[in-house]
């Protein structure tokens, strides 16, 4: 004859047992969840909190040796529907003598080395206000703050527009003996330029 | 009897460019107003220096506004001292070739103020106008009038009529 104690304890050691059996499954079975979520439906609760969140793109700051400043900073901005996120990189260059170069890009590629980082997926360079200049990207020098185009170029300048194969952007001495030097713009491999003829009247 | 009037007509425009060298010879060498509308420049490589207000043209150039048309090897384009973006003088520098829709000319250098509306060629200049082609050391084309002056030792080309 069977104890009240008696049946108690096999109803525990029955409980035990099922969960021996349960909760592995059930921890399986979360994992499983975890892993088999269709990717196309995380990343937009995901991909907010990134946009919020910083440091988790390229980030770049140097000097150069002939005193140019570089600052890349790449970006994750939520749109006003606060579900599209815009990834952005801007590549700000100082140069010593007040010059400046802006490039704008939908992303950023570079090598360990950082000799240069690649501006990519359509880019705009502004070139000290003066000159705005599309392409597919722009590689940017670290090492001396050149900028050269990853493909032809169509361009726009306060008296004009063209366009080009290549371009590239370049410090040269200023030959006055004190290290000083200039930015020079170079368009190559077949260029058009279009000069207003009374560029004033259309400013 | 045709060969000896061709001579006698090209002995008159000789006679008249000759005693037209101290002053120049002028002739219609274009349309009126045949540089209208945006300049364009075509070349292998273009340098915009910023600093100067100059932009360098290398390599096959070839500007074009309206009817007329200049090529070189070489040019530059000066901006106004104030005004960086606006091009106000374009210097050829070698092999200059110049079309304006009734004529054509050749020199060693040329410059085209896009303020005054004016080519001047110098050098070694020959220019081919309908059959007559006449060379000089200088010409001064206006775009406006579609005049042209030429300056310095003017002369008519003879060619042989035989």
């Amino acid at each position: 004859m069977k104890t009240p104690r008696r049946t108690s304890a096999a109803g525990h050691s029955r409980r035990v047992a099922f969960l021996r059996i349960a909760l592995p499954v059930a921890a399986v079975a979360l994992v499983a969840a975890l892993i088999w979520v269709p990717k196309g439906d995380v990343p937009e609760v995901f991909r907010q909190g990134v946009a919020v969140s910083d440091g988790e793109g390229l980030r770049y700051s140097g000097r150069t040796e002939g005193g140019s400043v570089i600052d890349v900073v790449s970006e994750s901005l939520l749109k006003e529907d606060e579900l599209t996120v815009i990834e952005r990189v801007s590549a700000h260059v100082q140069n010593p003598d007040g010059s400046r170069n802006l490039v704008i890009a939908k992303s950023a590629e570079a090598e360990n080395s950082m000799e240069y980082i690649d501006l990519k997926g359509g880019a705009v360079l502004r070139a000290d206000t003066e000159f705005r200049i599309r392409s597919e990207g722009f590689r940017l020098s670290t090492s001396d703050s050149s900028l050269e185009s990853l493909g032809e170029v169509d361009f726009e300048f306060e008296g004009g527009s063209g366009s080009a194969g290549r371009m590239k952007i370049v410090r040269r001495p200023s030959g006055d003996g004190d290290g000083n030097s200039w930015s020079s713009i170079e368009f190559t491999d077949g260029v058009e330029v279009i000069f207003l003829e009374f560029p004033e009247s259309d400013l | 009897m045709l060969k000896a009037i061709k001579a006698l007509c090209l002995q008159a425009i000789i006679i008249a460019v000759s005693a037209g060298q101290s002053l120049g010879v002028e002739m219609s060498f274009g349309p009126d107003d045949a540089a209208n509308g945006p300049v364009k420049v075509v070349s292998e490589e273009v340098l915009f220096d910023q600093e100067n207000g100059v932009v360098e043209f290398v390599g096959e150039v070839r500007v074009t506004q309206g009817d007329v048309i200049l090529t070189s090897n070489h040019a530059k384009a000066y901006s106004n001292k104030d005004n960086k973006s606006r091009v106000e003088l374009i210097v050829l520098n070698s092999d200059v070739y110049l079309e304006t829709g009734q004529g054509t000319a050749t020199a060693n250098s040329g410059e085209y103020d896009l303020i005054k509306g004016t080519i001047e060629l110098v050098g070694q200049v020959v220019i081919k106008s309908g059959e007559i082609e006449f060379s000089a050391n200088g010409l001064h084309y206006d775009l406006e009038s579609g005049l042209s002056r030429l300056i310095d030792d003017a002369r008519v080309l003879l060619k042989d009529v035989n």
